[in-house]
């Protein structure tokens, strides 16, 4: 009975969630990034599966919520948990491991909000050159046409512990959201088969998940870490070339 | 009369392949739901067993034994798992003394329960698998969700290709690692050169160890570029086409505007967005015929039928501290359930008979 409840308790804010998404109307364009990450996200699940939960999903869900809004990040979660299990199995976890990608792909694009990228980056890769200029023209506005030089120097200071604190928060942020997520499955373990073995049992269930817990941390932490930022630059590019919008 | 293997559920040999995908979905829907409802063993059996006849029968002996082969593990975790943390429970199974650790005989039968449910539920969602294909998904939820209804068909086109694409950037990357020792991501060098012009390298041992890695990332970094700005292109061209016309999007209807061709479509558009005719159509079109509204509710009736009666007859079911109210189970229960879970294989059954009796009279 508890699995059939918790379903439904994970599944009506799924749906809710879903059909507020659809109404918002997204651009086809807009969603192709969301598509095209998700479908990476899968590949690499299913390719690493004999490893136990040390995969890439994760860390590209947070690179999607990042880089393109929560709503992406929202949705990539959805897709990614959904469709790998058509693949790999589908089961009574299939909506908690929906919800709990969202809440990281939320998470993380809520954080790309609060830390701006395109400062940061493009500020860096100019701090050996002399005037700082915009790249594609709107992303350093408030920078560019500075040409005092202490002002100058400052601003490339800034821009380079800039992306440190960028990147360590992000690979941080990832393997937290990891161990969040892992704590949410376990739980989920926990409620849909054990729920009569009481609290015991949900310690036990969260000491059992936590080495593949850490196992999932320490991929995404190292999947973040090595492409970070030069996907970084790839997804801002590709932004600006193409006009995708943050969703 | 030899039977063909059905493949995804298209095999015209199939009768249930060819129901409406609303029928289809409440089964599924139905003999879920009613899966999850009681733990009581009779309903769990025939649940569990029907499932695994049905996979087998649809989707192939092999395929019933892949599913199995991953579920095991998992089931006897659950199982371990329920007995070993669970103290409730009055009739005691045995007891380790240095640990003071006792084993009830309830929450071995708790266990038990709990991971049949569970085979059961991953099995029909196995045979769901095979018979909910993108078109019929898409027939069934485009109407209320286009957008991730189109996502998700998209993102089930782009996982082979993904995997394609890779192949081919592997296959590159290791042909110009062959061929040039310039090449940065050079990581059968050793095969390449021998072992002087190794040693003559000795400073580029380092870059030579880590050089595989790195031309991995790169190949990663080559896929996602790629397929990302093959995907716009391709939403591009959707929006080009007209895609999304009629739902209030305004880039839609102004792509459409500029289309030579689609002038004076796109005009009437404009005037008076009436729904009818500019409706979105599916891919794959299914006729709602008398035989599916039969299907629907007999399914439907089934599925009520079925879902109160284990609810109301199986209440008193209880674990702990002693098992109990087994015994009180509705036969008009284990009757609906069994009907409703062997739906599919009934109606198999049902074609098999219609065929050989009119082989018969001819």
């Amino acid at each position: 009975m508890t699995l059939l409840l918790s379903s439904i308790v994970v599944g009506i804010p799924l749906i809710v969630l879903a059909l507020t998404l659809e109404r918002t109307k997204p651009r086809p364009r807009d969603l192709m990034p969301v598509v095209v990450l998700s479908a990476l996200a899968i590949v690499g699940r299913v390719v690493a599966m004999p490893i136990p939960n040390f995969q890439p999903a994760t860390a590209l869900i947070v690179l999607t919520g990042f880089f393109f809004g929560r709503r992406a990040g929202l949705l990539s979660g959805m897709f990614v948990a959904l469709i790998s299990n058509m693949l790999m199995g589908q089961g009574p976890w299939t909506p908690w491991q929906m919800l709990a990608w969202s809440l990281v792909g939320y998470g993380a694009g809520f954080l790309g909000e609060r830390i701006s990228w395109g400062k940061a980056v493009i500020a860096d890769k100019h701090k050996n050159t002399d005037i700082v200029k915009g790249e594609y023209g709107t992303d350093i506005s408030d920078t560019s046409g500075k040409t005092d030089t202490r002002n100058n120097l400052q601003t490339k200071h800034r821009a380079s512990r800039g992306i440190t604190i960028l990147f360590a928060v992000t690979v941080i942020y990832g393997a937290v959201a990891s161990l969040i997520f892992g704590v949410i499955m376990d739980t989920q373990f926990f409620v849909a088969y054990a729920w009569e073995s009481g609290w015991s049992g949900l310690i036990a269930a969260l000491a059992m998940g936590l080495p593949f817990n850490m196992a999932h941390a320490a991929s995404t932490l190292i999947f973040l870490a090595l492409t970070l930022i030069p996907w970084g630059k790839k997804f801002h590019r590709l932004k600006t070339k193409y006009g995708i919008q943050s969703m | 009369m030899q039977v063909g293997r059905s493949y995804r559920g298209y095999s015209l040999e199939r009768r249930f392949a060819l129901l409406h995908p609303v029928a289809m979905m409440l089964f599924f829907a139905g003999t879920i739901v009613i899966s999850l409802i009681s733990y009581h063993p009779v309903i769990l059996g025939l649940s569990f067993a029907l499932a695994a006849i049905s996979v087998a029968y649809y989707a192939g002996i092999k395929a019933l034994i892949q599913s199995l082969s991953w579920l095991g593990p998992m089931l006897i975790i659950v199982i371990l798992f329920n007995t070993v943390f669970n103290r409730r429970g009055a009739t005691e199974l045995f007891t380790i003394e240095r640990f003071q650790m006792t084993f009830t005989q309830e929450s071995l039968l708790f266990g038990i329960s709990v991971a049949l449910m569970m085979a059961a539920i991953i099995l029909w969602f196995r045979l769901y698998q095979e018979f909910m294909t993108s078109d019929r998904f898409l027939y069934l939820f485009a109407p209320i969700a286009p957008t991730l209804a189109l996502s998700i068909t998209m993102i089930q086109r782009w996982i082979p290709l993904t995997k394609y694409r890779w192949q081919q950037i592997r296959n590159a990357d290791k042909m110009l690692s062959d061929c040039s020792s310039s090449y940065p991501a050079s990581a059968q060098s050793d095969t390449v050169h021998d072992a002087a012009t190794q040693k003559s390298k000795g400073r580029h041992n380092r870059v030579t160890r880590f050089a595989p890695y790195k031309s991995l990332t790169h190949s990663l970094s080559a896929l996602m570029s790629w397929s990302m700005e093959d995907a716009i292109q391709a939403a591009d061209s959707m929006q080009a086409r007209g895609y999304q016309a009629n739902t209030g999007n305004r880039d839609s209807v102004r792509a459409l505007n500029s289309d030579s061709d689609g002038e004076q479509r796109a005009g009437t558009v404009h005037k008076s967005p009436s729904k009818k005719a500019f409706r979105r159509t599916s891919f794959r079109y299914f006729r709602f015929i008398s035989h599916d509204a039969v299907a629907l509710a007999l399914i439907a009736t089934l599925a009520l039928l079925a879902g109160l009666a284990i609810f109301f007859s199986t209440r008193g079911l209880a674990f702990f501290p002693i098992y109990r109210g087994a015994e009180d189970l509705s036969i008009t229960a284990a009757l609906a359930a069994s009907l409703l879970m062997s739906f599919p294989l009934l109606l198999e059954g049902k074609e098999q008979l219609r065929w050989r009796l009119s082989a018969q009279t001819k």
